[in-house]
């Protein structure tokens, strides 16, 4: 019976239905090609979140510490007035603030006074020699300006309480420039 | 598409780049056996699909841990076998079966589930009688009968010593035998 059995050895064996190898070839290549995508994507997925989140923690540290310099910091000035650039003030509070406007508009009042008495030809020299000069250079040597200058310096001189004193004064340096 | 060496398509498999194209050879090469091989133990052919396509999912994982202590095709069908037994084993549990319930299950099963089988009595009948052993019998049986396998071969696959094969194989004869001879 043995050998009956070796026989049919050949004829017993198990035939795939038609088409199974390839079709399963396929299916198996998509599945690993697929298995790699999802295995690349999840990689660089938790990368860029690792490094998101890094940068976010970042950001939100950044304006917390800012915040808190902020509300925590004495309100210093950022910059003094210009006609004031000379002056070693280490007290910055409003009072003293508003006391340096007022005295700096009463010497710009005793410049504009000088400046009149002078002859115009004069004003005028002097108004070329120093219109590349600074105004902290102004403060220490008296202007010489022409009329239109005056004019602009008298209207500026009227605003100069106002809170906006410094950005009129840059105004008018432009203006003297010109 | 054999004539690829097992070597050729390892090397091709550890580089990153020619990874899925050593793997296509690989299937090119084996899948033949690794199906048979699961066929002759499971029967079924949905079965045998499912177990194939698991079987080359876990070369597609482990491929790179090969470390050639056996041929590749010894190792591949290691793993053939003992995912075919794995599947039985489930099967029977799910379905809440003992062993000869199991046997009679597949044994009916067989003339609707064959069909490009040949259709002489004697062929189905050393099937039937192939399902109608033992799961770890069948297996040395089909290594044995189908694919000619040296017992020392079989050893290292199944993990048993050549003397015990030998006699598992000389019972699993005289019962198909047994088998043809009562049908």
């Amino acid at each position: 019976m043995t050998n009956n059995i070796d026989k049919y050895r050949k004829q017993s064996d198990f035939i795939a239905p038609e088409g199974y190898y390839e079709e399963l070839y396929e299916k198996m290549m998509n599945k690993i090609t697929k298995k790699e995508k999802n295995i690349l994507f999840t990689r660089r997925s938790f990368i860029y979140s690792v490094v998101g989140g890094a940068i976010a923690a970042a950001v939100a540290l950044l304006i917390v510490f800012n915040l808190s310099i902020f509300t925590t910091n004495d309100p210093q000035p950022q910059s003094t007035p210009l006609l004031v650039a000379e002056d070693n003030r280490e007290d910055s509070e409003d009072h003293t603030t508003m006391t340096t406007i007022v005295e700096d508009q009463e010497s710009t009042q005793s410049l504009l006074a000088d400046n009149r008495s002078s002859s115009p030809k004069e004003r005028n020299r002097t108004t070329q020699s120093n219109s590349a000069a600074s105004i902290s250079d102004n403060i220490e040597t008296p202007l010489q300006l022409d009329d239109a200058s005056y004019a602009a310096i008298e209207f500026y001189n009227d605003a100069a309480l106002d809170n906006l004193f410094q950005e009129t004064m840059m105004d008018l340096e432009c203006y003297i420039d010109f | 598409m054999n004539h690829i060496s097992d070597d050729q398509i390892l090397e091709l498999f550890a580089s990153e780049k020619t990874k899925e194209k050593a793997f296509g050879l690989l299937m090119r090469k084996y899948n033949t056996n690794i199906y048979q091989t699961i066929r002759r133990i499971v029967y079924v052919h949905e079965d045998a699909d499912d177990i194939t396509q698991n079987v080359l999912i876990k070369l597609w994982n482990n491929l790179s841990s090969f470390r050639g202590e056996s041929s590749l095709k010894t190792w591949i069908t290691r793993i053939s076998v003992n995912e075919s037994l794995t599947f039985i084993e489930k099967k029977k549990r799910m379905l809440q079966l003992d062993d000869e319930e199991y046997v009679t299950r597949i044994l009916n099963s067989i003339p609707d589930a064959e069909q490009s089988i040949s259709s002489e009595q004697i062929v189905e009948l050393i099937q039937k009688g192939i399902q109608s052993l033992p799961e770890k019998q069948r297996v040395v049986f089909t290594l044995r009968y189908y694919d000619e396998m040296p017992y020392e071969e079989m050893s290292k696959v199944l993990g048993t010593s050549v003397g015990a094969l030998k006699t598992s194989y000389h019972f699993a004869v005289k019962k198909i035998e047994e088998f043809i001879e009562s049908h």
